[in-house]
């Protein structure tokens, strides 16, 4: 089969949710010496953007997503231990969690998903975060953005605590401040001074990468 | 706080209302619940297993606001508790899961029906709507709230789990949501037992997290079985409240037989009104942070005012509501503007 081809199919194959199927094609792909960096690049990751894009026409939704990231990891599991590390490129760093008081993770998880077949460096905080949380790791790590999510109306505030914590820290303008989920909206987002609101996973994913005007 | 008196109490009001009768004005609900705990400084964990601290929390809130609708809640995992999952109850803020039952393997073929009078914080719920009945049920419709079933699952699975199970392991679903629903309706028939009214809270069958074809498959099925239950009982309907985009499955919603559906603020209410106000009471959507938390006074007001033009004329009725449960940190004053707005511009005849 040809490279073409057999990366075609890696795609499709993320796209179907076809894990195993995923695996066997790499290794494949390995077999005929496509580089690593292209079964990534130009299969694993190219489906997960097809992914992106029925998830956004509204095609596919949380379960459909879920398989296909599930493929996608067995996949990128499998590959990268022949990876060749480029330390000199610099990632995007993400710190990222639920607000205090909500455990609802699936919509933050989404992102970090997306972001991290995007190539971002993710810091998962997890769910239902204490606010102080976010502003430590974030200082610990270095982060570029710190990414806020909630699905209820009851914990939407917690954002604007975090947010006003870091004006009065002063360091407000170090972090770019992303937030997101189920209740959220641009308004709210302005509201509050955070700079990125996104509806879904995937427009998370890209504008997290436009704004810090990094191209992957 | 607003003093408009009204000149019917809400039985009357809602009676007249949806007999195409004459009213004072149009009902409204404040959907409040957990922060309004706060109210009269009892923390949300006290309040999640009194009985006497919910029922006096809702008979200051309907005292001082009025509004159409006072309620037992059991919270979005209340029959996951009671079938398994542990919660956690912070002091200030909602009940979260801690460990889903069906997370664990030696659970995965053990999942069993509930005791309504016996497991969980089920009979504490029960004895509150008993109370709330006694005190209020006379001038104000009582209902015990309660998730549907597929909500429930996702408490007692873990969401992103019960996500994936839909493929490759939807037997099993299937066979959960037959025990749930088991679960549900012998808490229902209790509650019926009360004189009191039931409603729906089904936030995971939402399309934003599953598509049409999925809520058909598992949501839709289990929902309608419990509506027929009550209608065979009480010859009423449920209401339902479902979180987030809902247009695909709003034909679904009304095959499930409901009295009435309550719309999360990202769903276009016009499209609502065109598409199913034919068919069922709408309820919404006002927004309940940007708006209700955040907002002034007056954007409390023009929100309100324009869906009661855009609605006060539904075919099958509307009811003035915020479109998801208002936040946690919401104040008093803030809930007495949402609600004279409501009075103000629902008072009949509707002038604008």
């Amino acid at each position: 089969m040809s490279k073409e081809i057999l990366l075609n199919k890696i795609s499709q194959s993320i796209v179907d949710m076809q894990e195993d199927e995923v695996v066997e094609l790499c290794k494949e792909c390995l077999n005929t010496n496509i580089t690593p960096n292209e079964i990534i690049s130009q299969g694993l990751i190219k489906g997960m953007d097809e992914v992106s894009k029925l998830f956004e026409e509204e095609e596919y939704f949380l379960p459909e997503v879920l398989m296909c990231s599930d493929a996608f990891n067995s996949g990128l599991d499998f590959i990268n231990p022949y990876v060749v590390k480029d330390d000199t490129k610099k990632t995007i760093k993400v710190v990222m969690g639920v607000v205090e008081g909500d455990t609802h993770d699936i919509g933050k998880n989404l992102v970090k998903i997306m972001m991290e077949s995007g190539g971002i460096e993710v810091h998962d905080l997890g769910r239902d975060v204490p606010l102080d949380k976010f502003i430590e790791k974030a200082e610990e790590i270095g982060a570029d953005i710190i990414g806020m999510s909630t699905l209820m109306t009851t914990t939407m505030e917690g954002m604007k605590i975090v947010i006003d914590k870091l004006k009065e820290l002063g360091i407000r303008n170090k972090y770019k401040i992303m937030i997101g989920g189920g209740p959220i909206s641009e308004y709210f987002a302005n509201s509050i001074g955070a700079d990125i609101y996104t509806k879904d996973a995937s427009e998370a994913a890209r504008k997290a990468k436009e704004l810090l005007c990094f191209s992957y | 706080m607003c003093t408009a008196k009204d000149e019917m109490t809400s039985k009357e009001r809602m009676k007249a209302y949806f007999s195409n009768e004459q009213v004072d004005r149009l009902p409204f609900s404040v959907y409040l619940g957990e922060p309004s705990a706060k109210f009269l400084d009892i923390n949300t964990r006290d309040y999640y297993h009194n009985s006497s601290y919910m029922v006096d929390t809702e008979k200051f809130c309907y005292d001082r606001f009025g509004h159409d609708g006072v309620s037992i809640r059991t919270g979005l995992h209340g029959f996951a508790e009671a079938m398994g999952t542990t919660l956690n109850f912070p002091k200030n803020g909602l009940a979260t899961v801690e460990t889903p039952f069906l997370s664990s393997p030696k659970n995965y073929n053990n999942l069993t029906i509930a005791n309504p009078n016996k497991d969980g914080r089920l009979p504490i719920f029960l004895k509150g709507l008993e109370m709330l009945q006694e005190k209020l049920g006379d001038e104000v419709g009582v209902s015990a709230s309660i998730p549907g079933p597929f909500t429930t699952l996702s408490s007692l699975r873990g969401t992103e789990q019960l996500m994936k199970d839909l493929y490759g392991n939807s037997e099993k679903v299937h066979e959960w949501l037959t025990i749930i629903n088991k679960t549900i309706i012998s808490y229902i028939d209790e509650a019926l037992k009360l004189g009191v009214g039931v409603s729906f809270s089904e936030p995971m069958g939402s399309c934003s997290l599953i598509s049409s074809k999925m809520f058909r498959e598992f949501v839709k099925p289990y929902l309608k079985e419990c509506s027929d239950n009550i209608f065979t009982q009480t010859a009423k309907r449920p209401s339902l409240h479902i979180c987030g985009k809902t247009e695909k499955i709003f034909k679904d919603m009304i095959e499930i037989g409901i009295s009435s559906l309550s719309l999360d603020n990202v769903v276009d209410m016009k499209r609502a009104k065109e598409e199913v106000g034919k068919d069922v009471c709408l309820v919404g959507n006002v927004r309940p942070v940007d708006t209700i938390l955040n907002g002034s006074r007056e954007d409390i007001f023009d929100e309100v005012k324009s869906l009661v033009e855009l609605l006060h004329d539904n075919q099958k009725g509307y009811i003035i509501s915020p479109g998801c449960q208002l936040p946690m940190p919401i104040t008093l004053e803030k809930v007495d503007i949402y609600v004279e707005a409501a009075k103000t511009f629902g008072k009949y005849p509707i002038k604008l």
